[in-house]
């Protein structure tokens, strides 16, 4: 989620390189993220070779922000004084 | 777990994350429209034959005011339909990376007309824009996508190249402030506004 809250856009094979995970590990994980309607998937063709690029959406950008502030709260108030 | 560590990499995401929510705001738009400004401001100089320093000053100086709350409307427009912050901290790193160099550039603009500076002055005033925007941008460029620091990159460079034909008299440009200010504050945002239109992608849906 990082990774495409950082970018427009991933393909499935830079984010499979970039988290070292197997196609069909990351598939279920982006299927999951699909279902609750904060990634969403495109296919296209790039050199006649299939193409499945990935991107937040707007409510998975939200959820994620919110994620992101939550684990800020906790940082900071663990913080040793 | 360090929270030192966990702190460092919170701050990295977020960073990374309002970088690429300000160039999703909407850069095409905010490009083209400097651009028809600039080319607009350069036609009615032309047309006009605005050929006082007083008058170049006053036709460029309002020139850029549209430009830049045409830029902000926009801006809040998309953050607005995005349902993002506006006035976001990204947007303030932008905005104060952009100040110094453009408000050096307007003294620089504001000063010769005290000294009742000739028309003759406006092209080398236009240098100093060029150049001073040039920075702006690349200092911007920081906190936005590389992009930027490049087209920042492209008005430094061109400004010194500019200013080293005119010293080796390879070229004549007195009293054609209007065509070079048309040209780099008109002509290239609009080729730029172009190429980020043809390129970026389109807010994606579920």
């Amino acid at each position: 989620m990082s990774m495409l809250a950082a970018t427009p856009e991933l393909s499935f094979t830079e984010l499979r390189d970039a988290l070292a995970m197997t196609d069909g590990n990351l598939t279920t994980h982006i299927k999951a993220l699909q279902q609750e309607g904060y990634v969403a998937v495109s296919k296209s063709f790039q050199n006649n070779r299939p193409l499945t690029t990935c991107s937040l959406t707007a409510a998975g950008r939200k959820a994620f922000t919110e994620y992101i502030n939550l684990l800020e709260k906790i940082v900071r108030q663990n913080k040793p004084k | 777990m360090n929270p030192n560590w966990a702190e460092e990499n919170l701050q990295t995401i977020r960073a990374l994350m309002e970088r690429s929510a300000l160039y999703r705001r909407a850069l095409a738009p905010i490009m083209f429209l400097a651009g028809v400004l600039g080319i607009t401001a350069a036609a009615i100089g032309l047309l006009l034959q605005l050929n006082s320093y007083l008058a170049f000053l006053a036709l460029w100086f309002s020139t850029a005011m549209l430009a830049v709350v045409g830029a902000l409307l926009i801006a809040r427009r998309q953050a607005l339909k995005d349902k993002e912050v506006f006035w976001s901290p990204p947007t303030r790193r932008v905005t104060q990376a952009l100040l110094p160099p453009l408000l050096t550039g307007m003294f620089f603009g504001v000063f010769p007309a005290y000294l009742h500076a000739p028309f003759e002055a406006a092209f080398f005033i236009a240098l100093a824009w060029i150049l001073f925007y040039g920075f702006a941008l690349h200092a911007a460029g920081f906190f936005m996508p590389r992009g930027i620091r490049l087209f920042g990159w492209l008005f430094i460079a061109s400004a010194c190249l500019l200013i080293c034909a005119y010293a080796a008299e390879w070229i004549d440009l007195d009293n054609k402030a209007h065509w070079v200010m048309g040209f780099f504050f008109g002509v290239l945002h609009l080729a730029y506004g172009a190429y980020l239109f043809l390129t970026e992608k389109k807010n994606p849906v579920a």
